[in-house]
C-alpha cells in the first residue's frame, strides 16, 4: 500500500541537523531589547512591520526574540528527547535480552512490567519523578542527560514488545520514530507545567508556559513553539507510518 | 472447574502480578533517584493507604474516588464522541478514492500529534472569548439539569476524543474485529487518561486530573496515587481485553 521513499526522512533530519547546528551559533536567547520591548511582547514583522524592530517572530512578554528561543529551544525538546529515545532503544535491548534467554519465568515478568509500566499516564509519570529527583538534589534541576535516562526508564515497554520477537530494521525503525515523538510530547508538557528544563533556558515546552498571560498581548508568543512542537511530531510520525510502514 | 471461570482467574491473577509489579518498580526508580521511601510504602501503595491529603485533611484514597466519577464521565463521553467521529471517517474513507482515505488517515494521524495542553488551553481561551458554551466546571446548577450538565461535557469530551480518533479510523479501515476496537481503546486508556487530566486542569472539570493539579506542589502523594489508580484501571481494561496480553 506504502511506497517506501526515503526523500521526505532525508529532508526532515537534514531540517533538524540544521536547526541543531544553528543552536551553536545563537547568543541571544536569553538577550532583552531594551530599545523595542515597552512592557508587552514586540509583534512579529509580518503583522506590524514599523514595531517589530528586526525581531522576525516578535519577542516574548520579556522582550526576547522568538526565533532565538525556538532555535535554542530546539537543543532541548530534538535533543534532550533523541537521546531518551536512544537509550529507550538501549534498555528494551537489554531487557529484550534478558526475556529471550532468562526462561519463561523472566518473559512473564518482563511483559507484565511493561504492560504496567505502559499503563501508567506517562506526564504525570515523568514529573513525579522529575520532581522526586530534583528535590533529592536540593530542587536542583535534573542534568539534560539524567532527564533523559528518567524518560527513558519509563518509555521502553513499547520497543521491548518489538524486540521480543523477531527484530527487523524496518519495525525498530518505525517504533523509534513514534516513541520520539510522543516523548517529545511529553517532555514538552511537563515543560509547559514548570519542570525538566529551567528558566531562563528555554524549550519549546517552557516557552509556552507563559502563553495564559501573553495571548491578549501577544498570541504569537504562545503560538510558534506549540506549531514547533506539532510540526516536529507530526513529521516523526508520517514519516514513521508511510516511510517506514511496518506492516 | 470450566474453562470461563478458570480464565477469568487467570487474568485476575495477570492483572495482580502486573500492578504488584508496577509498584516495585516505582519503588525501585524512586529509590534509584535517591528518595528515602520506607521499603513499607510498597504494601501500603498496594493496599490502597496513601496517606492523608493535606488540603483536604481526608485519607487520599477517599478524595480521589470521591472525583473519580467525575473523570470517568468525561472518559466515557470522551470515547462516544472518538467512535462517532472515528466510524463516521473511517466508513467514509473505506468507500472514498484512495488519495481522500490518505487524507483521512493524515488527519486522525495530525489530530493525535497536537500538543494536548497547548490546543486544549487554545480551545478554552477561545471558547471563553468568544462563544456561549460554558467554559468551566461540571454544571451552573446545583440540582440535576440533563442539558446544563450535557452543555459543559460536549466541549471538554471533543477535546479528549481528538486524541483517540485515528485509533477508531485505523481499526475501521483494517480489521473490523469488535474485540479488537475494545483491545485498542484500553491499550489507548493511559493516553486518555494523560489528557484527560489536562482537560480537567484547563477545565477546571472536578475529577482527578483537576485534583491532581491542585496538590501537584504539595506533596507526591497524592498525584501517584491517582496515576497509579489511572494505571490499574488500564492494566485491567487490558488484560480483559487482550487474550494474551
Amino acid at each position: 500500500m506504502h511506497r517506501r521513499s526515503l526523500v521526505v526522512p532525508i529532508l526532515v533530519a537534514c531540517a533538524f541537523v540544521a536547526l541543531l547546528t544553528a543552536g551553536l551559533f545563537v547568543t541571544n536567547a536569553n538577550t532583552i531589547d531594551d530599545i523595542a520591548w515597552k512592557g508587552d511582547p514586540v509583534p512579529p514583522c509580518f503583522v506590524n512591520a514599523a514595531l517589530c524592530g528586526g525581531h522576525l517572530l516578535g519577542t516574548d512578554e520579556v522582550g526576547r526574540d522568538l526565533v532565538a528561543r525556538i532555535v535554542t529551544g530546539a537543543r532541548v525538546t530534538l535533543g534532550v528527547s533523541f537521546l531518551a529515545t536512544l537509550l529507550t532503544l538501549a534498555f528494551a535491548a537489554i531487557l529484550a535480552a534478558l526475556a529471550r534467554f532468562g526462561g519463561p519465568v523472566v518473559r512473564f515478568f518482563v511483559t507484565r512490567l511493561g504492560v504496567g509500566v505502559s499503563s501508567m499516564p506517562a506526564w504525570l509519570f515523568l514529573v513525579a519523578l522529575v520532581d522526586v529527583g530534583a528535590s533529592v538534589r536540593a530542587h536542583m534541576a535534573l542534568s539534560w542527560t539524567m532527564l533523559a535516562v528518567v524518560t527513558a526508564a519509563i518509555f521502553w515497554p513499547k520497543m521491548v514488545a518489538l524486540l521480543g520477537s523477531a527484530p527487523a530494521s524496518v519495525p525498530v525503525v518505525n517504533r523509534f520514530l513514534r516513541d520520539w515523538a510522543s516523548i517529545i510530547l511529553t517532555l514538552s508538557t511537563i515543560e509547559f507545567f514548570g519542570y525538566g528544563t529551567m528558566p531562563p533556558n528555554a524549550s519549546w515546552g517552557n516557552m509556552l508556559s507563559s502563553m495564559e498571560a501573553t495571548l491578549q498581548t501577544g498570541w504569537w508568543v504562545g503560538v510558534f513553539p506549540g506549531i514547533c512542537i506539532f510540526v516536529t511530531v507530526l513529521a516523526l510520525r508520517a514519516i514513521a507510518r508511510y516511510s517506514f510502514a511496518s506492516d | 472447574m470450566n474453562d470461563g471461570l478458570r480464565g477469568a482467574l487467570v487474568k485476575i491473577g495477570t492483572f495482580v502480578a502486573t500492578v504488584v509489579l508496577l509498584v516495585l518498580f516505582v519503588f525501585g526508580l524512586f529509590r534509584a533517584l535517591g528518595a528515602p521511601v520506607p521499603v513499607d510504602w510498597i504494601w501500603r501503595t498496594l493496599t490502597g493507604q496513601f496517606g492523608m491529603s493535606r488540603s483536604e485533611g481526608e485519607p487520599v484514597l477517599r478524595v480521589i474516588l470521591e472525583r473519580m466519577p467525575a473523570t470517568l464521565e468525561l472518559v466515557a463521553a470522551s470515547i462516544i464522541v472518538a467512535l462517532a467521529i472515528g466510524l463516521a471517517l473511517g466508513a467514509l474513507a473505506r468507500r472514498s478514492p484512495p488519495p481522500v482515505a490518505r487524507a483521512i488517515d493524515a488527519l486522525g494521524l495530525a489530530a493525535k500529534s497536537l500538543p494536548a495542553f497547548w490546543f486544549v488551553m487554545l480551545a478554552q481561551l477561545w471558547v471563553v472569548t468568544h462563544s456561549g458554551i460554558p467554559s468551566a466546571g461540571l454544571s451552573s446548577t446545583d440540582h440535576f439539569d440533563f442539558g446544563d450538565r450535557l452543555a459543559h461535557l460536549i466541549l471538554p469530551a471533543m477535546l479528549l476524543a481528538v486524541v483517540q480518533v485515528s485509533s477508531v479510523i485505523t481499526w475501521s479501515t483494517t480489521d473490523r474485529d469488535p474485540a479488537d476496537l475494545a483491545a485498542r481503546l484500553a491499550r489507548k486508556l493511559p493516553t486518555i487518561f494523560a489528557v484527560g487530566s489536562l482537560v480537567e486542569i484547563f477545565f477546571a472539570w472536578p475529577g482527578d486530573g483537576r485534583l491532581l493539579f491542585t496538590t501537584l506542589l504539595r506533596g507526591l502523594g497524592p498525584l501517584l496515587a491517582a496515576a497509579l489508580i489511572y494505571a490499574a484501571i488500564a492494566i485491567a481494561a487490558r488484560t480483559a481485553t487482550v487474550a494474551d496480553a
